[in-house]
């Protein structure tokens, strides 16, 4: 009984390796619709539907939903959902193509939980799609267990000897042979 | 030579321990604490004698804070305290032979009565109602399931238990006799009396039973021994007790309809009833006769809402001690006529909510005759006094064992005070003209303080080399010292109390004010801000904002502002004032003082548990406008909001490393940190924020967390710090994290790299609206060995002195100093640190913080219950006022880089000037013998 889990896991092991990377390939990528806020508004319009890889930071992309001319006057706020965190920017930055990035803030579960669009100059053309996810804490830096020895004790790891101190003889025999060696006959 | 080297290594060490301390003789003269316990239980506090052997007693007090004490009588000093489990304000302590007995919530404790030692303790699963001790020292309890369990008087363990069936019953009292112990239990419209063996547990007799139905809870005190039982019926409005005999018939009183409250005092075979209206108090004096309670006779109703009686008994007469208002009266029990009354003295009213005295007859037939008494003030509830023949002899001040809020007042300088409006002169005309304004300023104080300056000075100077304390760090009052140390605190207590403590003066109470008028209950409070000089704005939670005068506690301003308030926050206004912009319950906000030019101000304010929200106000709308949301990821709990201190000050914008590139600290206004966990997961997460536009600057989760556990967090300069328990055996996390408490630093920086601002470039302001990158995080985490209460980071005025982290340690109830530089993220690890980082100041990493016990601020006292600590700075820049409270009030000086602008209590003045004077007579005297000597030479070598 415990052979046939085993094999099966053996055998599902790489097919779940198969499925981590097909899920990192552009193939899997998700699509969320951001929205545009006015603070005056009463309700949110969809802005642009931004697709993206919830397992890499980079390589989504930005289609932008034409509506009206999307000009205001006042700060926005935007986001993906009414029930899911808002941010708010500069009324300048909302619809820019040139000069602007949009990070999307994504869950455990690669769910967008809050979007930000920000300033930047690289991006030319259409803005950039940066996937933000919280990183894993910082731990304690612990020192390793010490592992003893089957007598209780702490094991004196073995020095190797260097090259001179294993072939000294050696050389000294030749040193021996060089010196006491006659020269020759002149 | 080398011994000299041997010699010299060991002073080199202690000089580096020495500069580690704050100087040695400055410890507990500049920091002090006023260790309280809280207002007392009326049945659980009594005088007793510690042991058999002893002759004094002391008073033995369990209070509404879950904290047993024993005081002495003498001079009010704790002799000792335990806290014990928290319990809602109640409990039960009982006197034994030699021990306290307590008992709260469902744990009994037993303790040394003379040292407060722990004999044992013990935990059960049901809430305990009644407790007593047995001539042997053992314990009767009565829970609330209805057991009766007998503990043994040396470990506490179980010795006999005894169950009744009935689930109707309800448990109300027990009654300990010299073999037996009586049991009283409701039974619907009955009392039943059952008596149990204390040798065996088993019931002694049929049970009694009695006609009567208790209100359940009581609604009167019952103040007696285990010889009575009383309780009242028709929801207070006819009261019953009876003394315990074989065959027992109760008395019964009926109670005015206008009385809030009786209490029954009982003691031998004397039992007196208290009343108390609104307006007036009485008593009435029963006395009992062959089981039986007979009405002896009635005091005069006194006037005054407040009063409290007490019974001693001294050889065979039994004493009745009434405390009112202004005077105490002593009774013979047996006669209606005063025996003697002591007024207190002028302007020493004490409103006696509870008392116990005790009477003694002298020979010449007077009394000596002193109450220990609980008072009840406007806001300030429970100070405990003791009254010795009329003299208040001592006070202590535990109603401010409830502070909830504090603000910090800055004291008026005298030097500058007076010509202030000459200081706006000079800055508000051209400069030549100020300068003529300022030198005829000078001559003019010249002509005016310069004679007495002069006559002053030796006596200046004389002080000075004696050390005695510079007599303008004397002064009193609303005037700063010179050197700053002096600042109030001005703190709000849960009753709604208001109170200005000196903390540079060992927390003396400068006033005390009420923020309610009787019918009112203080609804809490939203915040409390120093608004102008001299000037504290109080904002109540049910929407009233009030202005004190900070140094006489006088009432300035009161306003209704409408709707209960949700969050309020002091703000700058264009004009260098300060405004208060409270947002209210009903989606407005307000502006106090009304500043028209205020530009929007952006707050945030945590709306539930799964929503923080930011806002906009400005000073023209009333509308405040939610800019932003935050909402963690499903399943997270948002448990705190935290952001920078309002006062914190950079000194430095950048770090400069060992190779002199310099990196640039993320430096922002409005960063805010919220915490949140995931009891699912085990995992619990940072987010910093911009409290602006609501971006997550960063973000961090930790895996293994134990979420029952609180995480804390503190906020400064361009840090954050903040602590979880980390376990490797919680639900869901295979693994786990190191089990124990672990510390987290986070530094943020504009970039990875030197002498680089990343995103920011060249740009000289930046706009959280337009977002200009995230800031680059290092982070370390650290084994701390203490759960950890609170954090707070010291305060000094330029922030060029190096900041220290304040960290409440509730398990050994001190206060610890952790210097920032100690949790630097930059701290090689698993490595020596190479050159650049030792001239950095880098040392290598090291997993745990060991706690420094000469970094405990606290020193060897136990500083139980504290809640918050604030900090605030000092004139001098090297030295940081902190005060802590929430239970015990603490106060101290802190100076993380050493005093270096200050000269310590042990600098040599003596010393200096008589090296210099000897000098100077040195090369007088030796000068014209080396002139004379050169001269004599160069003759000679002619």
């Amino acid at each position: 009984m415990r052979l046939p889990s085993s094999l099966a896991a053996l055998l599902l092991l790489p097919l779940l390796a198969f499925a981590d990377e097909f899920d990192a390939s552009p193939k899997n990528a998700r699509i969320a619709t951001v929205s545009a806020w006015p603070l005056s508004a009463a309700t949110p319009t969809p802005l642009a539907e931004v697709s993206y890889n919830p397992r890499s930071s980079a390589g989504g992309s930005y289609a932008p939903i034409a509506t009206g001319d999307g000009k205001v006057e006042e700060l926005v706020r935007v986001g993906v959902s009414e029930d899911k965190g808002w941010s708010i920017v500069a009324p300048e930055l909302v619809g820019r193509k040139d000069g602007v990035k949009v990070t999307l803030r994504v869950d455990r579960a690669g769910d967008v939980w809050g979007v930000e669009i920000t300033e930047d100059k690289d991006a030319v053309g259409a803005p950039k799609v940066e996937v933000f996810r919280s990183e894993p804490g910082a731990v304690p830096a612990l020192n390793k267990p010490i592992v003893l020895n089957p007598d209780g004790k702490v094991p004196v790891p073995e020095v190797e000897k260097t090259f001179l101190q294993k072939y000294w003889w050696v050389i000294l025999a030749g040193m021996v042979l060089l010196v006491g060696g006659g020269g020759g006959s002149e | 030579m080398r011994l000299l080297s041997r010699l010299w290594l060991p002073c080199l060490i202690l000089n580096v321990v020495s500069v580690l301390a704050i100087f040695k003789d400055d410890a507990y003269h500049t920091d002090w604490h006023i260790p309280l316990i809280g207002p007392s239980i009326a049945a659980s506090t009594f005088f007793h004698r510690p042991n058999a052997e002893s002759r004094a007693s002391l008073i033995y007090t369990l209070t509404t804070r879950s904290i047993l004490a024993a005081i002495n009588p003498k001079d009010g000093e704790l002799v000792w305290r335990q806290p014990l489990a928290e319990s809602n304000g109640t409990g039960i302590a009982c006197g034994g032979n030699g021990i306290i007995v307590s008992a709260t919530g469902s744990a009994v404790a037993s303790f040394d009565a003379a040292n407060g030692r722990l004999f044992w303790e013990n935990q059960f699963s049901s809430k305990i109602v009644d407790l007593g001790v047995t001539a042997t020292n053992a314990v009767v309890v009565l829970f609330e399931d209805g057991a009766v369990r007998l503990l043994k008087e040396q470990t506490g363990d179980v010795a006999w238990e005894w169950n009744f069936v009935d689930s109707t019953d309800v448990p109300i009292s027990l009654h300990v006799a010299e073999s037996t112990v009586t049991v009283a239990l409701s039974h619907i419209s009955k009392l039943h009396l059952t008596t149990l063996s204390l040798a065996t547990g088993r019931e002694v007799g049929s049970p009694l039973s009695v006609a009567g139905h208790p209100d359940i809870p009581s609604t009167h005190r019952a103040l007696h021994g285990d010889d009575v039982l009383s309780w009242t019926e028709r929801s207070g409005s006819i009261l019953k007790f009876m003394p315990l005999a074989p065959t027992p018939a109760p008395a019964f009183v009926d109670i005015p309809q206008d009385v809030i409250e009786t209490t029954v005092v009982a003691l031998k075979d004397r039992i007196a009833v208290h009343y108390k209206t609104g307006a007036n108090s009485w008593v009435d004096i029963f006395t009992v006769d062959a089981g039986t309670a007979v009405k002896h006779y009635s005091l005069q109703p006194k006037a005054g809402a407040h009063s409290a009686i007490s019974l001693s008994t001294s050889g065979d007469v039994t004493y009745l001690v009434w405390t009112s208002t202004d005077e105490t009266l002593l009774y013979d029990t047996n006669r209606p006529e005063i025996l003697e009354t002591y007024p207190h003295p002028q302007g020493q009213s004490v409103n006696a909510t509870l008392a116990i005295s005790e009477v003694v007859a002298r020979l010449d037939g007077s009394w000596a005759m002193r109450s220990f008494v609980s008072s009840w003030a406007l806001g300030f509830v429970g100070d405990t006094h003791l009254i010795r023949n009329g003299e208040i002899a001592w006070t202590r001040p535990e109603s401010l064992s409830s502070i909830v809020a504090s603000t910090w007042v800055e004291l008026l300088d005298p030097t500058t005070e007076g010509i202030v409006e000459d200081l706006n002169v000079e800055t508000h005309t051209s400069i030549g003209a100020a300068y003529i304004h300022r030198v005829k300023r000078h001559l003019n104080e010249l002509a005016e303080y310069g004679p007495d300056w002069v006559k002053a000075l030796p006596q200046r100077i004389y002080n000075a080399f004696l050390s005695v304390e510079n007599t303008e760090s004397e002064r009193t009052g609303k005037w700063k010292d010179f050197f700053g140390f002096r600042k109030f605190a001005v703190v709000v207590t849960a009753e709604g109390g208001l109170a200005a403590i000196d903390v540079g003066k060992n927390g003396e109470v400068v006033w005390k004010a009420s923020l309610v008028s009787p019918p009112v209950k203080f609804a809490g409070i939203s915040g409390i801000y120093e608004v102008r000089k001299g000037t504290v704005a109080i904002v109540a939670a049910d929407g009233e904002y009030i202005e004190y005068d900070a140094f006489e506690g006088n009432e300035l301003l009161r306003a209704e502002l409408g709707a209960p308030a949700l969050t309020s926050a002091l703000v700058d206004t264009p004009s260098e004032t300060k405004a208060v912009v409270v947002i209210l319950d009903n989606g407005k906000s307000v502006v106090l003082p009304p500043s028209p030019d205020l530009g929007p101000v952006y707050l945030s304010i945590k709306e539930s548990s799964r929503l923080v929200k930011g806002l906009r106000v400005t000073g023209l709308s009333h509308h405040p406008e939610t800019t932003w949301t935050f909402v963690p990821p499903a399943s997270e709990e948002i448990t705190s909001v935290v952001s920078r201190p309002v006062h914190d000050p950079v000194a430095s914008i950048g770090r400069v490393l060992g190779d002199r590139s310099v990196i640039y600290k993320y430096l922002n206004q409005h960063l805010l940190v919220i915490t949140t966990i995931n009891p699912t997961l085990s995992t619990a997460s940072v987010y910093i924020l911009d409290a602006v536009s609501g971006a997550v600057l960063h973000s961090a989760t930790h895996s293994g967390v134990d979420t029952s556990q609180p995480i804390r967090v503190g906020v400064s300069e361009n840090w954050v710090v903040y602590s979880y328990f980390g376990d490797d055996d919680v639900v869901s996390t295979p693994g786990g994290a190191a089990k124990g408490y672990h510390l987290v630093v986070s530094e943020l920086y504009e970039s990875e790299f030197a002498n680089d601002r990343g995103s920011l470039g060249q740009a000289a302001n930046v706009s959280s609206l337009t977002g200009a990158g995230k800031p680059y995080v290092l982070s370390q985490s650290y084994i701390f060995p203490s759960p950890i209460e609170a954090f707070a980071v010291s305060s000094t005025k330029q922030g060029i002195t190096a900041r220290e982290i304040l960290i409440l340690l509730p398990g050994t109830a001190g206060i610890y100093t952790l210097p920032k530089r100690i949790i630097d993220p930059r701290r090689p690890v698993g490595r020596e640190p190479d050159n650049a980082e030792k001239e950095e100041g880098l040392f290598r990493y090291q997993p745990v913080i060991e706690i420094d016990p000469r970094s405990i601020i606290t020193h060897e006292r136990k500083v139980l219950g504290l809640k918050k600590m604030e900090t605030t700075p000092a004139e001098l820049e090297s030295t940081s006022i902190v005060f802590a409270y929430g239970l015990d009030l603490f106060g101290a000086r802190l100076a993380p880089s050493m005093t270096f602008d200050m000269l310590g209590k042990g600098f040599g003045k003596i010393q200096l000037v008589g090296t210099v004077v000897a000098l100077a007579i040195g090369a007088a005297v030796v000068a014209p013998m080396v002139r004379r000597k050169q001269i004599n030479s160069r003759w000679s070598a002619m």
